[in-house]
């Protein structure tokens, strides 16, 4: 980058680095010269710029004593941060401690990607000022897109995200103004239906050809059961993976008519709690003739003992419904216990929702059900107890290797909590390989160790499944510590489980 | 001056008569709306049609001929704003509609948006992404020039930028900003200098006042424009802020390029510690102002500051808390006039920089007016010129104030002794219609002291009407010029007829005329184009 800096390293380099290690091309392992190296050494103080060597080699031979991040620019690369997989702002920290070296580090950098291309209105003109979306999928109670970048078209209809990592990607054009519809590349009115865009390292996609989907809009149409007609109502249609809502009034007959995209929604009644949520599909044709019916609920009532004291106020109880483990969260209301009102009927896991308690017991109408499950299926039942205790269980441990070049995440999951998800907690492994984690219940757990693990991608039991050769089971009892030593499931594998489980 | 005026869109209205049925008296008012270079029709622009004289709020876009059509209007006079995306927004005014009137051929013309667009690296050839780039545009504030943003854009990964703006004369500046990743001010060694990459200023000049400008025409496309970001040695600030009351959040301090480019500054965050003292960092050499920006109770302070090649230090900023400021009004001899009311006699801040300041004002028992809440900086007072009286002079614990500018940089000076006066004079005129007809747009007729003082003798305007007649009323006594000039398209314009050096420049384009006392003069004036005083400004530059 700068000539006059590169003679600054080349003069002062000596014998001994505190901190040194090569930067290598993450394809072909070739060494990358000239690459800025940045000693970030905290928030607030000065980084120390060097630059790599011909042979890709850095050394930093005076570091003041102090934790230090590593980061690397390069053009034509992604920015990286050592230790962090691309985009993440946490990688492995370093710690500088008086005249003892650190371990040499090896840093492979990814070329950066790009997906481009013109966007067109129906009629075949550029568009200008139009809204795209860089979208992936992500793990959100199932696979679902999450936006990971937005771009706006030129003056020319052109459009382009930059910096892109290798992945799969879908684009999506949002018309700002004028006629036309939320359009998928290459012309799916949804998510499900996108194109992925498949992208590997220092793709140059510039070519993207879209033109927006005409307003061709699915009808719903349908009315309230008697029961639910309120004064003033309306219907609102959220698109599942979308972003803009489409609704409509309803008079007193309780009639609706809507219309909107092509698409999955969830349907919601504002002005109408009785209503149940709803999810509707208009992918591929409209739907009249919709009767909404109340929904079954129970306004639930629960008292609850702490370690056979009554339950402090600031202690919150969580009610989850086991198939979707959707939740609701309760707290104590002036020693009346925990109120839950309208819970839909079905089947329910009750839980504490503060770190430091659990639930010990359920008293259902007298009788201990020792699954704390809480049938609602088809009635409430007249009273429930909740005795919970603050005789948690704790884990430390350490990985089996800790040499490894992205930061490695211990994942938790717990085996009651879902059927349809793999949900618990995360902590980070530390620099030396420990990690702990407090404050669990007694129960079955699973533990993995995963190298560059991206949280948003977790959540999948196809992908707990796939990693769990790797993972170790353990069953935690009242106030247990236990020592656990994890092997680490490397990035390679992480993206192999990913693959098998359908992302 | 901005050179859009250079480029004047262009209005040209020929009316039709024609008889229509007399009991509903409504209007047709047609025309089209084109590109003012390419004279091609602009179809799907917008024309928004409002009136003060009656509700009417009336939308139409043109068709694929450029051609628009209103239908059914009630008699009145409209404004019609004409909006389409890639050029600059355009307001016509007056578009007058008698009762039953068709008004038919009228030609709107809009200027294309200019686009620049190039790639801003590093010193070693390696592009900077997530700089911010800047088309900057002179400005005038009572006389004072200054460079404000006009558009901005962001470099891409590549380097790359796009920018979009209205046709004018610009200043590009590029600056980085810090990425997630990579930090834009950093040393090579811990006790080394500190560096950071500096913002530079098309074509590749280190400042503004080295930097050249681009005039862009409308519809220019502008590419290659390279900016190549310097590292230079950055340099702490350090002082402390006397005295300092932080309520209820802590200041900010700012430093501002005494070039008075608005968009060079250091970066927000520069906070002042509870016992006043701060230290902001990665300063690149320079004129700076050392500013204490102003939040609500708090004190707000300027002062000047050098940085050339090592940290300064011991710096102490005066701060001033928010002021009051008393006003006693009287008129100058035996005068038995009614003072002015209150809301006559405007406050201004005369170099506002990011917050500007109105003070509200209050009438005390005694008639003592209190302007309150004021800061750190220039003011000065104006009375409306809608009475038979000026302000004669103002002084200040006894100092009588030049041109009327009252500086508080340094806090109040005490109350404020007005003395006005009565016996104010008129000024008529009319106008010569050029020929070939002017196509430049509305004119109105502006007056100014002959001596382009700044201060509260400001530059009036006034209407021309259809026969090209104009009137100034209640004027102080004095030497004026008189001009005939396009209507500013930008709010500030109107602040260089305040700068004594460009009403030197084109004095011998107006009328001379003293205004006696309790008398009236009589001028005649022709057009001033825009691009005279595009040249003037151009001389007085710098």
């Amino acid at each position: 980058m700068k000539p006059a800096l590169l003679l600054l390293c080349a003069l002062t380099a000596p014998a001994a680095c505190l901190v040194e290690g090569r930067v290598l091309d993450a394809e072909t392992g070739k060494p990358l010269p000239k690459t800025q190296v940045f000693a970030k050494p905290g928030p607030l103080k000065l980084s120390i710029l060097h630059l790599t060597d011909d042979s890709g080699a850095f050394c930093f031979e005076r570091l003041d004593a102090g934790a230090y991040q590593l980061a690397f620019h390069r053009t034509g690369y992604l920015d990286s941060l050592y230790g962090a997989r691309p985009g993440a702002d946490q990688g492995i920290v370093l710690v500088v401690d008086g005249p003892a070296a650190v371990p040499p580090v090896t840093v492979k950098m990814l070329r950066s990607a790009e997906i481009g291309g013109t966007l067109l209105e129906a009629g075949g003109e550029p568009l200008e000022g139009a809204s795209l979306q860089l979208l992936r999928k992500v793990w959100d109670g199932g696979w679902n897109s999450d936006v990971v970048g937005d771009a706006t078209t030129d003056d020319r209809g052109v459009f382009r995200f930059g910096r892109l990592a290798p992945g799969n990607y879908y684009v999506c054009a949002v018309p700002s103004q004028g006629p036309g519809m939320t359009t998928y590349y290459s012309r799916s009115f949804t998510f499900a239906r996108a194109t992925p865009i498949a992208v590997k390292p220092g793709d140059s996609i510039d070519n993207l050809a879209m033109t927006l989907n005409p307003w061709m809009p699915r009808h719903l149409s349908g009315r309230l059961a008697e029961a639910l007609r309120p004064e003033s109502a309306s219907i609102i249609l959220q698109p599942m993976g979308g972003r803009t809502h489409y609704a409509a009034e309803i008079p007193p007959d309780g009639s609706f008519s809507v219309d909107a995209p092509p698409g999955k929604y969830r349907l919601r009644f504002r002005g109408v709690p009785a209503a149940p949520p709803l999810e509707i599909d208009l992918t591929d044709g409209d739907i009249t003739g919709l009767v909404v019916e109340p929904q079954r609920a129970f306004d639930l009532a629960i008292s609850a003992t702490l370690d056979g004291q009554p339950a402090p106020g600031q202690l919150a109880l969580m009610v989850r419904e086991v198939e979707s483990g959707a939740v609701l969260t309760a707290h104590e209301h002036l020693n009346q216990g925990f109120r839950f009102p309208a819970v839909p009927a079905g089947l329910y896991r009750i839980e504490a929702g503060d770190q430091g308690a659990y639930v010990k017991n359920l008293i259902v109408d007298g009788k201990p059900r020792r699954d704390s499950l809480l049938d609602l299926r088809s009635a409430a039942p007249a009273s429930i107890e909740v005795v919970m205790s603050r005789d948690v269980a704790r884990v430390t441990g350490r990985l089996e290797n800790s040499q490894t070049s992205l930061a490695v995440t211990v994942v938790r999951v717990d085996q009651e909590k879902s059927r349809t998800e793999a949900l618990g907690g995360t902590t980070p492994a530390d620099h030396t390989g420990q990690f702990k984690m407090d404050s669990l219940a007694p129960g079955r757990y699973r533990f993995f160790a995963i190298e560059g693990l991206d949280p948003d991608l977790w959540g999948s039991p196809e992908l707990a499944a796939a990693l769990a050769a790797k993972s170790v089971a353990v069953e935690l009892r009242a106030g247990e510590s236990r020592q656990l030593t994890l092997p680490v499931i490397s990035a390679e594998e992480w993206t192999v489980g990913l693959r098998k489980s359908g992302m | 001056m901005p050179s859009r005026c250079l480029f004047l869109l262009w209005l040209l209205v020929t009316g039709v008569l024609r008889a229509q049925d007399p009991s509903k008296q409504l209007c047709v008012f047609e025309g089209t709306v084109r590109d003012s270079v390419t004279r091609q029709p602009i179809p799907k622009a917008t024309l928004h049609l409002t009136s003060d004289d009656n509700h009417v709020d009336s939308e139409g876009v043109t068709d694929a001929a450029g051609a628009f059509r209103f239908e059914a209007v009630p008699p009145g006079r409209y404004k019609v704003a004409v909006t389409h995306r890639g050029y600059s927004d355009e307001t016509f005014a007056p578009v007058n509609l008698a009762a039953g009137q068709t008004l038919s051929n009228a030609a709107f013309a809009l200027d294309a948006e200019a686009i620049v667009s190039g790639r801003v690296q590093d010193s070693g050839g390696d592009p900077v992404s997530d700089a911010a780039v800047y088309a900057i545009a002179e400005r005038w504030q009572r006389g004072v020039r200054t460079y404000e943003p006009a558009a901005h854009a962001t470099t891409d990964d590549r380097g790359q930028f796009r920018l979009k703006v209205a046709a004018g004369t610009y200043y590009l500046s590029a600056q980085p900003l810090s990425g997630p990743v990579t930090p834009n001010r950093f040393t090579t060694d811990p006790g080394k200098p500190e560096l950071r990459i500096a913002t530079a200023y098309y074509p590749n000049a280190a400042s503004l006042e080295a930097a050249a400008p681009v005039r862009l025409t409308p519809g220019r496309q502008l590419d290659g424009v390279d900016l190549v970001l310097p590292v230079v040695p950055a340099y702490h600030v350090r002082g402390v802020v006397k005295p300092y009351a932080p309520q209820p959040q802590a200041g900010a301090l700012v430093l501002w390029n005494r070039s008075g480019d608005r968009t060079n500054h250091s970066q927000p965050g520069a906070r002042i510690a509870p016992d006043g003292s701060f230290d902001i960092p990665a300063v690149e050499p320079g004129s700076y102002w050392l500013e204490l920006l102003p939040f609500a109770g708090s004190p707000s302070g300027r002062m000047a500051l050098e940085v050339v090649d090592r940290d300064v230090t011991g710096v102490t900023l005066a701060g001033t808390m928010p002021f009051d400021l008393a006003v006693h009004l009287r008129f100058d001899g035996a005068d038995g006039q009614p003072l002015p009311p209150p809301h006559a006699l405007q406050l201004e801040m005369l170099d506002w920089r990011l917050f500007r300041t109105t003070p509200s004002a209050t009438v005390e028992s005694d008639g003592t007016i209190v302007f309150s809440g004021l800061r750190s900086g220039q003011w000065v007072l104006t009375l409306a010129p809608d009475r038979d009286a000026y302000i004669q002079s103002i002084s200040c614990g006894a100092h009588e104030l030049a041109a009327g500018i009252m500086d508080f940089t340094n806090g109040p000076c005490g109350d404020l002794e007005i003395v006005l006066a009565g016996g104010t004079g008129e000024v008529q005129g009319s106008m010569r219609w050029p020929d070939p007809p002017w196509i430049g747009g509305p004119v109105s007729a502006l007056l100014v002291a002959a001596s382009g003082q700044t201060g509260n003798t400001g530059a009036r305007r006034a209407p021309i009407d259809e026969n090209g007649q104009f009137h100034f009323r209640f004027v102080p006594p004095g030497r004026y010029l008189v001009f005939a000039v396009a209507v500013a398209s930008a709010p500030n314009d109107d602040g260089v007829w305040q700068n004594a050096d460009f009403v030197k420049e084109v004095s011998g384009r107006g009328v001379a005329a003293d205004v006696p006392s309790k008398g009236s003069v009589r001028v005649e004036v022709g057009i001033l184009p825009a691009d005279d005083i595009g040249h003037a400004i151009e001389r007085i530059h710098r």
